[in-house]
């Protein structure tokens, strides 16, 4: 068309097209070259395509193909896969049906619990330990709280005896519904329902209510154990249960000198510690030695610093009851002249302000002894069975690939890896084109909505050009990021790209709407209007026909516009924390660079290039919708 | 005949263009107005007729730039003035411009005392301000506005009004000359009478001596005009007495344009619709010889040859044409009015 | 001679007139019944009255106080309804929030005691017996008391949260408004009076400013300047280590650590404000009253500086508008920057899905946006003579 051949010409919009260009086919082309799951990609290519059919196996329950099959892989491939022998071990000594049966058990359990489902509870509690899952045990509890029914039925029997003297037929009768419906639902193993039915009828003021709270207090004793037993299981299934990949790993990587090292390397030169805790630093920096014998020198001087801190932290607690007097009375010179050190006139806010810093401390150091403790840990340390190790081979990572993680920019990866060992290059790529699909569906909805309301409200014109036109102020001056947030929060976890795009984009319209109806006023009393209003069409064919393509060129930019808007609404809720936790977007990407401190770190590449995709991204746009600006309504230039 | 008031000899004045093009947007423009007289410039739309009166004030700025010619008002050649005494002894005190639209004249966030005291004080006047409130009120009593407008900030004005008060405001110093845009194009019928009313009556009681006013309105100019200039194109293509020009036009163009006036007259209805073909010559490239040779009805091809003739039928009505007079009085009469 | 009057209501906006009394009379009656309610604290009613002596007193200036009226009347309508949805948002989570809530809770509880009382004080403090209007009346009661709920998470009022997270965000924020608003609008209008080679360099590198998502910007700030070429410290608001909080190097370290936010803010304003100012400075300049002007024989100097008047008042009321992107915007570069701030704390009560706090954070935001739009609405209708003139145009 005439008009793309005008716009090319403008060094403006040809800029931010090829700006945006770039980044598309980035995100469309890329994946197509680079077909790994970018979750699973830090797999060297071969390897990854020896586990994918044996994943199919295990999804398709042929446990014993499955079987033969990592015997052989372990034995042709041993070095790569020698870390899986326990689990073929495992495998061989376990019926793969019965696991099934196990794990869709604890997946019930879990759900119920998650949802607080107690229908559904009983039944796959007594199917979990019948089947033999892990730890029975931790689940016994919970399965007598709901078979002993016995103790309810005593008081609704109790209840049952009372006097109805007062009372008419009718409301005796409810009363004693009541009871039934009690018994009816603890017999369903459903305590916690029938609490709820007693509390209803205790609020409600039916008949009798003055009795109602001793049942209820004994219900509330059924459902206090179960909730304790829900407490005990979530611990049970954060060990047992299908954890992810992500808890796994934690276990193993967090767990190096490196690791312990940084921790303590957080402690400042401000600090008044920082001298003392020089050896320990020495210690942890040395490259070479012997790692075992290292970390033992290492803890020890974590537990003697660690000592340290308490003994002050006794001191303070003492002078802080007994006051001055008990400062000279300090037997420990170190301690002293930490003491003296304070400002005097505060003397309980320098304590508590000593004791804040020292506590500061005090984590580092236990962060740093963690780390150590964990250290030497091999894949070989898991248990036959841990059902851990089963998702380990379902999502096909090799021990030997975990070294992967947060490595800089190199040939086999030109943008590095990331703190989940994924390559940054290919993971970038899925993520612009998601946040690119979200940016595009919000924009649409945006400038739709838009379009429609301010062309209604500037054509119509009247009292429902007052009602829209309020409604639209009334969300231009209400900040859009606020009503994004509460929605994304009610919505809970989104998981479907366009419901993100549609929140989006319902909150972005007002003020394309605005626009619109500024121009449409200003059309309204054209000559062609007047002539088509006179001739007789109907509202909807004026406005699409007289009105719509004077403003076409408008929309187009308003439309730009809304999909960068679009694209940055996305990411920012993504680094807020709301959307889909597990969706790969731009925004997402960021968020975990923050949370795992990798701007600080130096670690530039696990978000810079996120951040010049970003930033491509929307300046190309707004370089694009300034050009047509300037071909559309050329000013006046002296 | 006495001395001109303002004497225009060959003015020349281009646009220069982003790409570095010189548009002649007047191309030689040569006339002499005289004391109490009037003269109205009658052309279409894009004929140079606001970028002359520009061109007259002596004020360039880009991408307008003064090509050559003189422009000699009361005796003093303004282009030879550097700016500072321009500025301050010519604009708005001998020569004052009324814009097209008034609409936007004036600052919508100034009242309008602010700015007689600004124009005022620019000039040196050596008064008060309170004398030159005084002084304005005195004028826009005279124009027929209320004293109420000098309160007032712009946008509490009617648009009839605006235009009224942009004119008093620009007459404050009584200039010479006052050169007239369109001034009633943007207006209805009733505030057109109000405003021609007030220039008449301002040439009358000699607050300005003579005015220029520009107009593609034909019907407005036989009231108000002593002497027309036809322009076309750049160039005046006919100058004379306005009687003359309007009812027995020498030019084809003029002849056209009067042709054009619809006017409620007797026989009227006899008479056909004359609209002229074609479009004007783009200034960029303009055409040798006579720039109306294209849509004129009686050309020859000769007429396309540069340098036509300028001639001269009498001293005071000048066309510009190969043809002389009576010779294009014949075409006319040739003409065949259509009948009802 | 008969005159026209200036402004003219159009027959079809005269008929839109009844709903706008219909929305004065709802407003009006919601002020009313939330301050006579029984759950009104005296806060409401100290409100309410100064509300209305207000409206009493801008009837002694006639149009300036017909403006202002139309502005007070929009707000409080505004205001109600961001109550209304900050408070009714979050609530429509379908299911029992307590349910949802309490699962996240039980996980770091053991002792069942504790989780069970929480429980119990959690639905007392919801009032969830109560229906949800009364429910609605009983917290815009509260909020005027100062009482905006207790943090889940943090087990503290809600309000002693917020109050010690607030000086924090303005500190960063006022600032930068302040300087990025008069720097940007000073670079644009010298952009786009002098033009030539002054503008070549400022209006490419303001687009380039604008454009860019601030967190993007601030990020990379935060990488250059304050990890590669450690300038500045990063994260958080100050050193932790410090003990004595009065000392000069406590200050110093303050102020280290609001630098780097504070830049990147301003730099940010900065360049919108050069862009903004240097198209309407353009706009004005060729304007036709400074055409007229110059020919009437006004100098240069004098016509400059009523340009630029002129076009610096949309730019006051584009502060405005572009106040919403900024809140949103300083949100982000306080989690960039850790720096510990309304935005921040926004941030924490998400991931930890803290209700209150949320609502509470939310609730300011809306406030402060409310507040700042009024003020600057009334500051422009001081300074714009035209907009006390046109009183047709949208509400």
């Amino acid at each position: 068309m005439q008009t793309i051949k005008t716009m090319l010409r403008s060094p403006r919009f040809v800029i931010g097209l090829v700006l945006v260009m770039t980044v598309l086919l980035y995100a469309v082309v890329y994946p197509m070259v680079d077909t790994r799951d970018p979750k699973v990609n830090r797999l060297p290519n071969e390897a990854y395509q020896a586990v994918v059919p044996l994943r199919a196996m295990l999804d398709a329950g042929e446990g014993e193909l499955a079987t033969a099959e990592i015997a052989r892989l372990i034995e042709e491939e041993a070095a790569e896969f020698g870390p899986f022998r326990p689990l073929y071990d495992w495998y061989v000594q376990h019926n793969i049906a019965e696991y099934q049966l196990v794990n869709r058990s604890a997946n019930t359990i879990s759900a119920a619990v998650d949802k607080m489902d107690w229908d559904v509870l009983y039944p796959a509690v007594v199917a979990y330990i019948d089947g033999g899952g892990e730890r029975p045990d931790m689940l016994t509890g919970m399965r007598n709280l709901l078979e002993d029914k016995g103790q309810i039925r005593v008081v609704t029997d109790s209840l049952r005896a009372l006097e109805t003297n007062g009372l008419s037929d009718a409301d005796a009768a409810i009363w004693r519904q009541l009871l039934d419906d009690v018994d009816t639902l603890v017999a369903q193993y459903n305590p916690v329902k029938a609490k709820k039915l007693v509390d209803d009828y205790y609020r409600a003021r039916r008949p009798m209510y003055n009795d109602a709270p001793v049942l209820s207090a004994a219900l509330g004793e059924v459902s206090d154990g179960l909730i304790r037993e829900v407490v005990n299981l979530n611990l049970l299934f954060e060990q047992y249960a299908t954890p992810t990949l992500l808890s796994v790993q934690r276990k193993i990587d967090a767990t190096t000198v490196e690791k312990a090292a940084s921790a303590v390397k957080q402690i400042k030169r401000t600090h008044p510690l920082y001298d003392e805790l020089e050896p320990l630093r020495a210690l942890l920096e040395t490259k070479d030695g012997d790692s075992a014998a290292l970390v033992a020198s290492a803890q020890a001087e974590i537990a003697r610093m660690q000592q340290h801190i308490a003994d002050i932290k006794a001191a303070a607690d003492v002078v802080l009851k007994e006051g001055q007097p008990a400062m000279d009375g300090l037997t420990d010179d170190v301690i002293r002249s930490e003491f003296a050190t304070l400002p005097a006139e505060t003397l309980e806010d320098g304590i508590a302000a000593l004791v804040t810093a020292h506590d500061e401390v005090d984590t580092r150091l236990s962060d740093a002894a963690q780390r150590l403790a964990g250290q030497g840990l091999d894949f070989g340390a898991f248990k036959p069975g841990d059902p851990s190790a089963v998702k380990l081979l379902t999502d096909g990572i090799p021990a030997s690939t975990l070294k992967l993680k947060n490595q800089p920019p190199s040939r086999e990866h030109p943008l590095g890896t990331d703190m989940d060992s994924r390559d940054v290059l290919l993971e970038m790529a899925h993520a612009a084109r998601l946040s690119l699909m979200v940016g595009l569906i919000a924009g649409c909805i945006a400038t739709l909505l838009g379009i429609i309301i301010g062309l209604f409200a500037g054509y119509v014109g009247g009292a429902l050009d007052s009602i829209l036109t309020t409604w639209t102020n009334l969300f231009l001056v209400i900040p859009s990021f606020v009503i994004l947030i509460l929605l994304s929060v009610a919505m809970g976890q989104i998981r479907e790209a366009w419901i993100t795009g549609l929140v989006i984009g319902l909150t972005a319209w007002p003020w394309t709407a605005k626009s619109v109806r500024a121009q449409t006023v200003s059309l309204r009393f054209r000559d062609h209007v007047n002539m088509a209003r006179i001739t007789g069409y109907p509202t909807w064919r004026i406005i699409l026909t007289e009105i719509a393509p004077y403003i076409a060129s408008y929309i187009v930019m308003a439309f730009i516009l809304q999909v960068a808007s679009g694209i940055i609404s996305e990411a920012t809720l993504a680094i807020l924390g709301l959307g889909d936790p597990s969706a790969i977007s731009l925004g997402r990407m960021i968020n975990r660079a923050q949370q795992y401190e990798s701007i600080v770190n130096g670690r530039w590449w696990e978000f810079v290039p996120v951040a010049v995709c970003i930033a491509m991204t929307t300046f190309g746009l707004y370089m694009m919708n300034s050009g047509m600006d300037q071909v559309f309504n050329p000013k006046i230039r002296s | 005949m006495a001395e001109p008031i303002l004497s225009v000899r060959d003015l020349k004045t281009y646009y220069r263009t982003r790409l570095k093009e010189n548009v002649y947007a007047v191309d030689g423009v040569s006339f002499d107005l005289h004391d109490g007289h009037v003269l109205g410039i009658a052309g279409e739309s894009g004929c140079g007729k606001s970028t002359l009166s520009l061109s007259l004030m002596g004020f360039y700025f880009p991408p307008l730039h003064y090509g050559s010619g003189s422009i000699v008002l009361n005796g003093t050649d303004i282009m030879t003035l550097p700016y500072e005494t321009l500025r301050r002894d010519f604009l708005g005190k001998q020569i004052a411009y009324i814009p097209q639209a008034a609409m936007n004249a004036l600052n919508p966030t100034r009242r309008i005392s602010r700015y007689v005291v600004d124009v005022l004080s620019e000039h040196d006047i050596g008064t008060t301000e309170k004398q030159m409130l005084a002084l304005a009120e005195e004028k826009l009593t005279f124009l027929g506005l209320p004293p109420r407008v000098l309160n007032a900030y712009p946008g509490e004005l009617s648009g009839g009004m605006k235009q009224r008060t942009v004119i008093a405001l620009a007459t404050l110093l009584n200039p010479t000359v006052l050169i007239a845009d369109e001034p009633t194009s943007a207006l209805d019928v009733s505030s057109q009478k109000v405003v021609m009313a007030m220039l008449h009556r301002m040439l009358k009681q000699g607050l300005v001596k003579s005015m220029i006013f520009i107009t593609h309105e034909l019907p407005l100019l036989r009231h108000v005009a002593d002497e027309i200039a036809v322009m076309y194109a750049g160039e005046f293509v006919e100058v004379g007495p306005a009687t003359d020009v309007i009812f027995s036009p020498i030019h084809p163009y003029s002849h056209a344009l009067m042709g054009s006036i619809i006017v409620p007259e007797e026989g009227m209805k006899a008479r056909s619709l004359s609209s002229i073909p074609g479009a004007p010559p783009n200034l960029k490239n303009v055409p040798p010889g006579c720039r109306f040779a294209e849509r004129c009805a009686y050309v020859v091809p000769e007429c396309r040859m540069p340098d036509p003739v300028l001639a001269a039928m009498m001293e005071e009505h000048q066309y510009r044409c190969r043809f002389d007079e009576q010779e294009l009085r014949g075409k006319y009469a040739l003409e065949v009015p259509a009948h009802v | 001679m008969a005159e026209h009057a200036p402004m003219r209501l159009e027959p079809e906006a005269r008929r839109g007139k009844p709903l706008l009394y219909i929305m004065a009379a709802l407003a009006a009656g919601a002020v009313i019944l939330t301050a006579l309610s029984p759950y009104a604290s005296l806060g409401w009613r100290i409100a309410l009255a100064a509300l209305v002596m207000t409206v009493l007193l801008s009837y002694t200036l006639p149009a300036f106080g017909k403006y202002l009226r139309k502005r007070i009347f929009w707000y409080t309508a505004t205001f109600f309804v961001a109550l209304a949805l900050n408070f009714f948002l979050p609530r429509l989570i379908p299911g029992n929030p307590v349910d949802i809530i309490l699962q996240d809770l039980m996980m770091g509880i053991t002792d069942v005691s504790r989780a069970t009382a929480l429980k119990n004080q959690y639905i007392a403090q919801l009032g969830l017996d109560k229906s949800l209007v009364e429910q609605f009346f009983i917290y815009t009661g509260n909020l005027f008391k100062g009482e905006l709920g207790m943090s889940l998470y943090l087990a503290q009022p809600v309000a002693k949260v917020l109050a010690s997270k607030i000086p924090w965000s303005v500190a960063i924020m006022m600032p930068a408004i302040l300087v990025g608003w008069l720097v940007g609008n000073m670079l644009g209008a010298q952009a786009a009076y002098k033009k030539g080679v002054y503008d070549k360099v400022i209006f490419p590198l303001s687009l380039f400013l604008s454009s860019i998502p601030s967190f993007i910007f601030s990020m990379l700030m935060l990488l250059w300047l304050g990890v590669s070429w450690n300038w500045f410290p990063v994260l958080g608001g100050f050193d932790a280590q410090i003990i004595n909080k009065q000392s000069l190097v406590y200050y110093r370290s303050l102020v280290a650590h609001w630098a780097l936010p504070f830049i990147s803010q301003t730099l940010i304003i900065i360049g919108g404000q050069a862009i903004g100012m240097r198209s309407m400075a353009l706009y004005e300049l060729n304007a036709d009253y400074v055409l007229f002007a110059k020919l009437q024989g006004i100098r240069d100097r004098k016509i400059t500086r009523y340009v630029f008047r002129n076009a610096v008042l949309p730019q006051v009321s584009g502060l405005a508008l572009s106040l919403g992107g900024m809140v949103a915007g300083s949100t982000l570069i306080e989690i960039v920057f850790s720096y510990p701030g309304l935005g921040q704390q926004l941030m924490m009560a998400i991931r930890n899905v803290d209700y209150p706090l949320i609502s509470g954070c939310t609730l300011v935001i809306s406030i402060t946006m409310l507040v700042a739009n009024l003020l600057i609405d009334i500051v422009y209708g001081l300074i714009d003579p035209r907009v006390r003139s046109a009183q047709t145009e949208e509400s």
